[in-house]
């Protein structure tokens, strides 16, 4: 009796265990359908103007692409590890973070943008430069995404250090639409934050810039980058290599037009939120950033040095890890 | 000494056995109560040491252990867990204080009673979370919000324990109570507080429990407060499962204390000063 009911817990064990593993399913595109991420960011533009002109759908004849709003680097990347997604537009943090706990999980496909990332401070703070952080909150979107990281490196060359690592600047997650109201009612002094929000807070008069995009890591830092599953580009590289094509057709859009960027975000900004920008914010934030189908090796470096830093990674990651597959080795 | 020496052969053989039979028993209860968690530390080890999942989905016991030993030495885990700890306890101690106040008062004036109680059954329909963007709106997105949060997740099950308590007064101690003459506010401390404490001790272990889970979710949404939420929050952001599931098994470890260092006492303690012992 005793021994039919220890059996019985083992296979309920065993039952949840192969459940664990057949989690998220591997239920990569097989032919029909790819589940692409993005986020409803300015740097996100250059999905965004490829959604709304089919570039993809054009790219991937008879896959369909489904587009996946996120908020932020991590929800999308974990949503790659976990099968959910097939691809996303993601920024090298989330990227870094992910691939130092899972080895060879997620491919870089191809640059996206760069830029794109201001400093912000509210009015009245006093805050006019990095090192008046000191003492102060500050907000990032993430733990470990793009922005985050970026602060890291921007508060080591000052010589400054994130309170959880003994130092004195306190980083507070703050989700992007929320930003506004974090800054107004003084939750954080300060923010990194990906356009539009930066502009969008400069606009309404609540904060002002300490270092514009261009001050930030040179304005060089890539912000967002098209990545893969390892299924995917082990499944149907013939998709990865579509994905590139219509990645850098929609980045030749947007350099060619700058201007299509802010009115294909805006557009799709009224989509999922019923709400527009002024046409003077969307022009401050896409001048903040540039399309770039390159991923400059010496910054990606930069954001590995800043996580393992900030301590977010379980190993060193090595930079081959996140520069972009060449076509070729598909 | 020497006294009992004459029988002191005899007992020390049967203290020495009973020593024994009670040391078996309790190596048999140990066995009774520990073999489905070493079941699943085995079957868990063996999935992972198979490479059954891999480990950024499914980390090893040992990697768990890892992750919550390098939390607590540079995450200051220790701290985010007494950040917890105190607001759990404040907002708890709020949420009752408010709920026996209430509980008694509308329980002492059927008209009150008639109106608040089926307003707070019905908001016990609402779990606590849903209320979590509003106190972000009137209090701000921060810790008050988060109490608040925890203070009212205990709150709503106590206050409804209370009435519980307060019909459950056996009518004849009521009426022996009147009959001597007890009124008002006299009434309420010496026959109803007194008489309503055993139940209570049960509300309070239910409120506990309601106010840890709307915590924990306030804590993992605000995310500018520091405690074992945000430290959940910021291993699912960094893909890290393996300090997830550390501060999981630490949420575990302190809730099975609180269960047997401070709830089995207080109801042991209640049961015996009662008199409520024999009666099961």
């Amino acid at each position: 009796m005793r021994g039919r009911a220890l059996a019985f817990a083992v296979a309920l064990l065993a039952l949840a265990a192969a459940l664990l593993a057949g989690c998220g399913g591997e239920r990569a595109a097989d032919g029909d359908e790819l589940r692409l991420g993005y986020f409803a960011n300015v740097t996100h533009a250059v999905p965004i103007v490829a959604m709304e002109r089919g570039i993809y759908d054009r790219e991937l004849e008879g896959t369909k692409v489904s587009p996946q709003l996120f908020i932020s680097g991590p929800e999308a990347v974990s949503s790659i590890l976990a099968g959910s997604i097939d691809a996303a537009y993601v920024g090298p943090g989330p990227l870094v973070t992910a691939l130092s706990r899972a080895p060879g999980e997620i491919l870089v496909a191809a640059g996206a943008n760069e830029g794109g990332a201001t400093l912000i401070a509210a009015r009245g703070s006093g805050i006019r430069s990095v090192a008046d952080l000191r003492g102060r909150r500050v907000a990032i979107p993430a733990h470990g995404n793009t922005q985050d990281l970026q602060l890291h490196e921007l508060l080591r060359r000052a010589g400054l250090k994130p309170a959880d690592q003994g130092g004195d600047v306190t980083l507070v997650v703050v989700r992007n639409p929320l930003l506004a109201s974090a800054i107004t009612t003084g939750v954080v002094d300060a923010a990194m934050a990906p356009e539009p929000w930066g502009s969008v807070l400069v606009a309404d008069g609540a904060a002002r810039v300490v270092l514009d995009s261009d001050q930030v890591l040179d304005g060089r830092s890539p912000t967002t980058i098209l990545v893969v599953s390892r299924a995917l580009a082990e499944r149907r590289p013939d998709l990865v290599r579509a994905l590139q094509r219509a990645n850098a057709e929609a980045v030749a859009l947007v350099r060619r037009d700058p201007a299509l960027a802010g009115a294909a975000f805006n557009r799709r900004l009224d989509e999922v939120s019923g709400t527009t920008l002024a046409p003077a914010v969307i022009r401050a934030a896409v001048d903040r950033q540039t399309a770039t189908t390159r991923v400059d090796p010496a910054q990606m470096q930069i954001m590995i040095d800043a996580a393992g830093d900030a301590g977010y990674q379980a190993r060193d990651v090595a930079l081959d890890e996140v520069l972009p597959i060449r076509p070729s080795a598909q | 000494m020497t006294t009992n020496t004459a029988d002191g052969g005899a007992p020390g053989a049967a203290g020495a056995s009973r020593a024994a039979r009670g040391a078996r028993r309790v190596a048999m209860l140990a066995v009774r109560k520990l073999w489905f968690i070493a079941l699943i530390l085995v079957v868990w080890w063996l999935v992972t040491a198979l490479g059954l999942v891999p480990a950024y989905k499914l980390p090893s016991p040992g990697d768990v252990l890892g992750a919550l030993e390098n939390a607590i030495r540079e995450r200051e885990l220790l701290g985010a867990l007494w950040d917890t700890l105190l607001r759990l306890v404040t907002g708890w101690a709020i949420g009752v204080a408010c709920a026996v106040a209430l509980g008694l008062l509308t329980g002492a004036v059927p008209f009150l009673e008639d109106g608040i109680r089926p307003v707070l059954a019905g908001l016990q329909a609402v779990p606590t979370i849903a209320f979590l963007p509003l106190a972000i709106l009137w209090f701000g997105f921060n810790a008050t919000a988060v109490l608040v949060i925890t203070a009212f997740g205990t709150f709503k099950p106590m206050a409804l324990a209370t009435y519980g308590a307060i019909h459950q007064v056996p009518p004849t101690l009521k009426m022996a109570g009147r009959a001597m003459g007890a009124r008002g506010l006299f009434y309420q401390r010496t026959l109803v507080l007194p008489a309503i404490v055993p139940s209570l001790v049960t509300g309070l272990k239910l409120s506990w429990s309601f106010a840890w889970r709307s915590l924990m979710a306030a804590e993992i949404i605000v995310s500018g407060t520091t405690g074992l939420g945000g430290v959940l929050e910021l291993g699912r952001e960094i893909n890290a499962i393996d300090i997830v599931m550390a501060v999981i098994l630490i949420i575990l470890v302190v809730g099975i204390l609180f269960e047997q260092l401070v709830f089995a006492r207080l109801e042991r303690w209640v049961n015996r000063r009662w008199g409520l012992v024999g009666a099961r």
